[in-house]
């Protein structure tokens, strides 16, 4: 028997969290800042441990250390000596480095380093379902309004400049709404769960459909497929909730990617 | 338009010295050097994407504002992005004072209209990336011309297409000039792209920009001037063509 009862917050919250984060995730994987979401997921975790270690507020030491981390993202993209992959490679492993260092150094328990880094989705409460639905109607209410902008100055920022679009702006604001939705997830679902919904589902949706819209859609029902699946094994087998979502992200890719590529292979074949 | 002294580069590197150029509206411009000249520089600027380092670069419209409408390399989009050939040409209808706007029934007619200018209007809500080279090149003209520009700035729209193809695209945008009397600033490595359509012609070679009439450059102490090579100009069926002579 499941206790539905027992596991609607947590199915709710991780809802809230996965629709926003599997919308912007769509971007992230467009964009190809994968790395840079994963980056900015340690980074908030170190801030956080920071935060626990000096006993001061976790949560602004976590968006002030993302934000600090926002700020070197257009230096990376403007580096031409060395790939972007590697410094971001370097930002991630030093930042889950000092996560773990200042968690562990920190006076709080054992179990609250691992709710930072791998969450804790079963024991969440009515007040991160709130701050989730706040950070994630928030999201979608810039993203749905600045739609074509957004679209347009990631997809060719250079034409876009030509119409009077400013597209630095409309970058800015992206990653600013990416910060704060990463820096409350962390806090709610911790880095793993929070980067496995920015790239899974939207990798899965991607991969199946052919139309823009289509695949924010697709991406947001496949978190929320992962989020039931998982919180419900997590709770059946007694197994930590959050990285049991966050590998229950592949599911739809592993059930889903096999159709894509036979559907693939079919049009293929009838355009011969 | 008209650029005086212009110097442009990014940083401290300088790629263009003391540009001198004027369009004039109905003008046909190839802007001609090899690969890393500068051409993509120099229409940047041309576009205010880059503010020359010195020098100034003025337009002057004669119903009050310039619309450029501009087609970049093709190579540069990415095809990661799952968009219909529509949804391309639709950007160009983005409102920059109002990008919240939904597009109206003008703004689709417009999209199609131009997808029909450019002869594939059957393949609007066909993905960007299934198309061919052609057509994608086809897509992102129709874009362009949906701005309804004055200015038609296109950076070498037919790279890595095979002949009847180029030949297509280059019939497409001399008909487009003419038709809606739009002028056109073409950038190509290939000098013989251009010669045959544009009224004026632009090298791109060594840092300098030397432009004249299409008939003063194509000469061979002009070209010898440009790249240093010896150059025999040859007409067949009536159109020019320049071939290098063996060394």
């Amino acid at each position: 028997m499941i206790p539905w009862g027992l596991l609607a917050m947590p199915i709710l919250s991780a809802s809230i969290a996965s629709a926003a984060c599997c919308y912007v995730g769509v971007y992230v994987v467009l964009r190809r800042i994968v790395f840079v979401s994963a980056a900015l997921a340690q980074l908030g975790a170190a801030g956080v441990g920071l935060g626990l270690m000096l006993n001061i507020n976790p949560v602004a030491t976590c968006y002030a250390f993302i934000l600090l981390g926002m700020l070197f993202v257009p230096l990376i993209q403007r580096e031409r000596k060395v790939s972007r992959e590697s410094i971001l490679g370097a930002m991630y492993a030093v930042a889950a480095s000092l996560a773990m260092i200042f968690v562990a150094k920190s006076p709080a328990e054992q179990h609250l380093m691992e709710s930072i880094l791998f969450g804790e989705l079963l024991y969440a409460t009515k007040d991160v379902a709130l701050r989730l639905g706040a950070v994630t109607a928030f999201t979608l209410a810039i993203h749905l309004t600045l739609f074509k902008p957004l679209l347009l100055s990631s997809f060719d920022p250079e034409f876009a400049t030509t119409l009077g679009i400013r597209t630095r702006l409309f970058d800015g604001i992206f990653y600013i709404v990416l910060a704060v939705l990463i820096g409350e997830c962390i806090r709610a679902i911790g880095a793993l769960l929070t980067f496995a919904y920015l790239v899974l589902p939207p990798l899965t949706a991607l991969l199946l459909t052919d139309r823009f819209k289509s695949a924010f859609a697709i991406s947001i029902s496949c978190g929320l497929v992962a989020n039931i699946i998982g919180i419900v094994v997590s709770f059946h087998y007694d197994l930590p909730s959050s990285p049991t979502v966050a590998a229950c992200t592949l599911l739809p890719l592993i059930v889903l990617a096999p159709l894509a590529l036979h559907s693939r292979l079919l049009k293929c074949t009838s355009q011969r | 338009m008209t650029a005086s002294g212009v110097w442009l580069g990014y940083g401290n590197n300088i790629v263009l010295r003391d540009v001198n150029l004027e369009v004039c509206s109905g003008d046909f411009i190839g802007l001609v050097g090899p690969n890393g000249s500068g051409k993509t520089t120099l229409l940047k600027a041309l576009l205010k994407m880059l503010k020359p380092i010195r020098g100034s670069i003025t337009w002057h419209a004669t119903d009050g504002k310039v619309r450029f409408g501009y087609v970049p390399q093709r190579e540069l989009l990415d095809e990661l992005y799952p968009l219909s050939a529509i949804d391309i040409v639709l950007m160009s209808r983005v409102s920059a004072e109002k990008p919240w706007r939904r597009f109206s029934s003008d703004d689709i007619d417009a999209a199609r209209w131009a997808l029909e200018q450019v002869g594939i209007a059957d393949m609007a809500t066909k993905p960007y990336r299934m198309l061919s080279g052609g057509q994608k090149q086809r897509v992102l003209i129709a874009r362009a011309l949906s701005v309804v520009p004055n200015v038609l700035v296109l950076d070498e729209p037919t790279n890595g297409l095979d002949l009847p193809t180029e030949h297509a695209i280059m019939e497409l945008i001399y008909r487009l000039h003419r038709e809606h009397s739009v002028t056109v600033i073409f950038a190509t490595h290939l000098l013989n792209v251009v010669i045959n359509y544009a009224n004026r012609i632009g090298i791109v070679h060594d840092g300098y920009v030397r432009i004249g009439t299409t008939s003063e450059m194509i000469s061979q102490e002009r070209l010898r001037e440009a790249y240093g090579i010896e150059t025999t100009i040859a007409t067949v069926d009536g159109k020019r063509l320049v071939l290098v002579k063996a060394s």
